[in-house]
């Protein structure tokens, strides 16, 4: 099996898609490289809620160099309709506290990725990958979901998806 | 030669439309630039014009529901959406709480530019205008902004699923009664579906706030999150009542209401006339239209109707609202029960109303004939079978 992520307990899987990449605007920022990317992609440049997805082929490569350089590229998934850019934030939620502590002993044995616990309530979970990358975000949850069964254990996802809206 | 124009176009004319095509021949045959026959075309409208009045009111009557409440303040009605134009003149006075979950704007929900697709969802559910009514004027408004386009000429949206999450459980916890949802098409979340899931068990104090979901335009199998079970999942219908699809009799070709297992019941979802952005922006230039569609159009109204019921009778259940929606449905032509693309039937407003009224009330038991015990018992154990049949569940 490919990737995949876990949604009702189900695993769903997700494509790499090698077209598109995901630049984090606010790392993008702090480095000085969104005009270069906006200047790039021009009108395609699709944008929001922190993140700018753009066609890999317009941006050039000494541009995805800096990217990557930053730390600004996140990977970029798809399912159907959707193009998805995971982020690097998995939240954890719990129906009981004996799944909070199976999560807590996940997190402690040493295999985990490393990780920060930016948010630790009965009910829920906020944790960061110390590497900033979404994959490693999404490697995190599935772990956490398949080694300590919690209610749910999610990766944040930007999705990018038509309008409900019909027009001819 | 008839006239001369400029590059080079000249008009010619000839004695009758036989000779028409000879001459093209005949100048093609001289090698002339482009020479073509002037057809005067006929063309047919790409749609029906919008009708002349807010028609699917009449359809699902909102006038009888109107006679025993027009919607109580304190019900509110979250419409989770790109965003809310809340200066709308007749949106305004029914804002009790709004926030950009998506946008960084903080306790705004104004909508960017063009998205205008929140702004009618508000206007279907309550609109306090007298020519583009909405459905439950009295009630409240929530506006959550949970979208916004992307910014590219084909707009799509762009969704956050923790953001989204959060605005679902802020909703409740705003006091919300109903959330209505007309957007979806992403891949499923568990941050989503466990929000919902709160809303429905722990919202209206335990009561359970209503959840309206739209069940996407594409005639295709359900989209997330319309497929999640226990819900109001609403298709979209016509003003003939007929399933809304691609060749239904509207004439709006290019989309058709998705189908699939978690389908409640339809609404009207063609030529809706609602708010619009004020001022140039949105789908018309003036602050209303008159051509809003899609299951977008459908769901509000069913957010609208589950709130009505509500302004009738509080105590009612999220799960007995969801109940009576489909008990009450009217059954569409040649349906006899609920189906994948029918669900229980189209939204019949009154009914629901004047159901949701007296649900739960129970009846004075009839005056005791003292004709010994044996009868006494007797109708006991009618009355617990009454009860029990009653508890039976009338919907999927």
């Amino acid at each position: 099996m490919g990737t995949y992520y876990y949604a009702a307990g189900e695993k769903v899987e997700i494509d790499t898609d090698g077209d598109h990449v995901a630049v984090d605007e606010k790392v993008a920022r702090l480095a000085g490289l969104d005009p270069e990317v906006r200047l790039a992609v021009g009108s395609e440049l699709r944008q929001g809620a922190g993140v700018l997805l753009a066609r890999r082929s317009a941006l050039g490569k000494g541009t995805l160099a800096k990217l990557e350089k930053a730390g600004a590229l996140q990977p970029v998934y798809k399912r159907e309709r959707s193009v998805m850019a995971a982020m690097p934030e998995v939240r954890v939620e719990f129906d009981d506290a004996r799944q909070r502590r199976a999560v807590l002993d996940v997190l402690a044995d040493g295999q985990a990725i490393e990780h920060v616990i930016v948010e630790d309530r009965a009910d829920r979970m906020i944790i960061r990958p110390s590497s900033g990358q979404g994959g490693d975000a999404l490697e995190l949850a599935n772990a956490i979901y398949e080694r300590a069964r919690p209610a749910s254990s999610s990766v944040r996802f930007i999705q990018f998806v038509p309008k409900l809206t019909v027009a001819p | 030669m008839v006239e001369e124009g400029l590059d080079g176009k000249v008009l010619l004319r000839v004695d009758s439309i036989e000779q028409v095509f000879g001459l093209v021949d005949l100048l093609l045959k001289r090698e002339v630039g482009s020479v073509s026959p002037n057809f005067l075309r006929l063309v047919a409208p790409l749609a029906p014009s919008a009708p002349k009045a807010a028609w699917s009111h009449a359809l699902i009557g909102v006038q009888k529901a109107w006679k025993i409440t027009r919607g109580a303040a304190e019900v509110r009605i979250a419409v989770l959406d790109e965003g809310v134009d809340t200066t709308h003149p007749s949106l305004k006075a029914a804002v009790v709480a709004e926030r950009d979950f998506i946008g960084g704007n903080g306790n705004s929900a104004m909508p960017d530019g063009n998205d205008a697709h929140g702004t009618a969802c508000a206007g279907i559910v309550l609109s306090r205008d007298q020519a583009y009514p909405g459905i439950a004027p009295g009630c409240s408004l929530i506006a959550a902004r949970i979208a916004m386009g992307d910014g590219t000429p084909n707009n799509g949206w762009v969704f956050d699923d923790f953001a989204t999450a959060d605005a679902i459980d802020w909703c409740w916890r705003q006091d919300a009664s109903v959330l209505s949802n007309s957007w979806g098409g992403g891949a499923p979340s568990d941050a989503i579906s466990r929000a919902f899931a709160r809303a429905r068990t722990q919202g209206r104090n335990g009561r359970g706030a209503v959840v309206a979901i739209a069940a996407g335009n594409s005639q295709s199998p359900l989209h997330f999150p319309g497929t999640l079970p226990g819900y109001i999942t609403v298709g979209a219908s016509n003003h003939d009542d007929q399933r809304k699809t691609r060749t239904s009799s509207d004439g709006e070709n290019w989309w058709g209401s998705c189908f699939g297992a978690t389908l409640h019941l339809l609404a009207p979802g063609v030529f809706i006339w609602t708010t619009d952005i004020v001022g140039a922006a949105g789908y018309d230039g003036a602050d209303f239209t008159k051509t809003f569609n899609g299951t977008s159009s459908a769901t509000p109204a069913v957010a609208a109707a589950a709130a009505l019921m509500i302004s009738a009778n509080p105590a009612l259940s999220a799960s007995s609202i969801r109940d009576l929606l489909a008990k009450t449905a009217k059954k569409l032509k040649g349906q006899s029960t609920w189906t994948p693309e029918l669900g229980w039937g189209r939204l019949d407003l009154g009914r629901a109303v004047s159901e949701a009224k007296v649900a739960g009330t129970t009846q004075p038991p009839p005056p005791a004939k003292t004709s010994g015990k044996k009868k006494a018992a007797k109708k006991a154990g009618a009355s617990s079978r009454r009860a029990k049949a009653a508890k039976k569940p009338a919907s999927r």
